[in-house]
């Protein structure tokens, strides 16, 4: 059974005509060719899959596409192209994807877009997030390089740059 | 792949139309377990049909509504929601401490109350504080609704006693109000594996009435040691209308380990659940105590 299911991919309209049980996760990596959104567990439980969908962050991996219709659905790609440079492939990175490159929060990268996505939707509610509010905001996401100090130590650096950056 | 039918109602009225008589009903909403059910080839997918219940929600099923007797909280209700309920800290604070720690924030924004029960897994966060509420289940047919008690819900391990194509729509909790210079008090303790996404292994609600050690009412309910949610009843009897001492702790212990029937399965042992079930709940205890 297949049904056309259309929503905001990153800003832009989206279509799609697949059985809507298929996880959002597989539509966006095989039919719109997003493959910046990783496929890690596919069970819930790693978080690399992880989107921004109405504001708040979801495991792409669980999510029937079928739920998606009308939703606005936010990858990696969509937080950095908001501010993309004209002529630029990869566009302007995200304060918080720079700060994760600078503080050396990147490693393997496969967990990368999950942990970004989750750090922004925490920073976005607050600019003055406590430590533990942090750690809860990134403890669905599985990283298995860093040991989490060096990407907890961006989160709490992006803050800091995005509160002065405001003021 | 093959996938089960998928139906999306946008009311009661239309879902009672379009559910077929011939299938396996699932309900879908957050699809925090189901999927994993599918994917692992537990559905038996040309047999089933999975009814997406979120456009009923948006029409007509949301909320947690404060009434005379009761809180009613809308089955749709994610753990997010109910985790940031300002009516629920005041009336079940052991329901929001168990919406706290039950999975990852991805988790929590999707997976609701109603896929809690109707999973039926001894291990589920939101069941022992249900339990310690002595909540109903409002169950919807076709013919209309009825209420059971929670614990009636569960047959046995993922087992509902729910007829096929039912759907659990609401949680009723009776209230409980805190006597003069007393306070309600109520916390959730589970111990598992990954501190974010612990699936019990081990779990405790304690619901409270207490001034400082004294207690005037007292509910306590067990997860993940047994096939269900255990109810831990005479808990309020060595407790009601005294003060917490280490004696009637141990006592209470000795209930406790009366009172379970922990296995052996791929999650933990029944010797470390039988080991670690007390110190939970009195550690629980402890926490409502000294607020």
């Amino acid at each position: 059974m297949e049904k056309k299911i259309s929503f905001i991919l990153n800003g832009e309209k989206a279509m799609v005509s697949c059985n809507p049980l298929k996880t959002l996760l597989n539509v966006l990596r095989d039919n719109l060719n997003h493959i910046e959104v990783k496929a890690g567990c596919e069970q819930g439980e790693c978080g690399s899959c992880t989107v921004i969908i109405d504001g708040k962050i979801v495991n792409s991996c669980i999510f029937p596409v079928g739920q998606a219709e009308g939703k606005n659905i936010i990858t990696i790609a969509g937080i950095s192209k908001k501010e993309a440079t004209k002529g630029s492939p990869v566009g302007k990175l995200h304060p918080i994807q720079k700060i994760f490159i600078e503080e050396g929060a990147v490693q393997c990268g496969f967990c990368t877009p999950g942990m970004i996505l989750a750090a922004k939707v925490l920073l976005d509610r607050t600019l003055t997030p406590t430590d533990d509010e942090i750690r809860t905001a990134i403890s669905g996401n599985l990283c298995r390089c860093t040991g989490y100090s060096k990407i907890f130590s961006a989160v709490k650096k992006a803050a800091i740059f995005l509160r002065h950056r405001k003021l | 792949m093959i996938y089960p039918q998928y139906i999306q109602p946008v009311s009661l009225t239309d879902l009672w139309s379009k559910l077929p008589q011939d299938k396996k009903i699932y309900f879908l909403a957050g699809g925090t377990d189901l999927f994993s059910y599918l994917r692992d080839g537990l559905i038996d997918a040309e047999n089933s049909c999975f009814v997406d219940i979120t456009h009923i929600q948006a029409a007509e099923l949301n909320g947690i509504v404060e009434e005379t007797e009761n809180i009613k909280i809308s089955a749709f209700t994610t753990f997010r929601t109910i985790s940031e309920s300002g009516l629920l800290k005041k009336y079940c604070p052991d329901l929001v401490s168990a919406a706290k720690v039950m999975g990852t924030p991805q988790i929590a924004n999707r997976a609701t109350i109603g896929g809690n029960i109707a999973n039926a897994s001894p291990a589920g966060d939101a069941l022992p504080p249900l339990a310690a509420h002595f909540a109903k289940a409002e169950i919807t047919n076709s013919n209309g609704s009825r209420l059971i008690n929670i614990l009636d819900v569960f047959a046995g391990p993922k087992k509902t006693t729910l007829v096929n194509g039912e759907i659990i729509t609401a949680v009723i909790i009776p209230k409980i109000m805190a006597i003069d210079g007393f306070t309600v008090a109520g916390t959730f303790k589970k111990i598992g594996g990954r501190k974010s996404h612990i699936i019990a292994k081990a779990s405790v609600s304690v619901f409270a009435v207490v001034k400082n050690k004294s207690i005037n009412y007292i509910s306590v309910a067990l997860g993940a040691v047994g096939p269900k949610i255990i109810e831990v009843k005479n808990i309020s009897k060595i407790l009601a209308g005294c003060e917490v001492s280490p004696e009637l702790t141990e006592k209470c212990k000795d209930e406790i380990r009366r009172i379970v029937s922990p296995i052996d399965d791929f999650r933990s042992t029944a010797e470390y659940r039988l080991e670690v079930i007390c110190p939970l709940f009195e550690q629980a205890l402890n926490e409502i105590i000294n607020e």
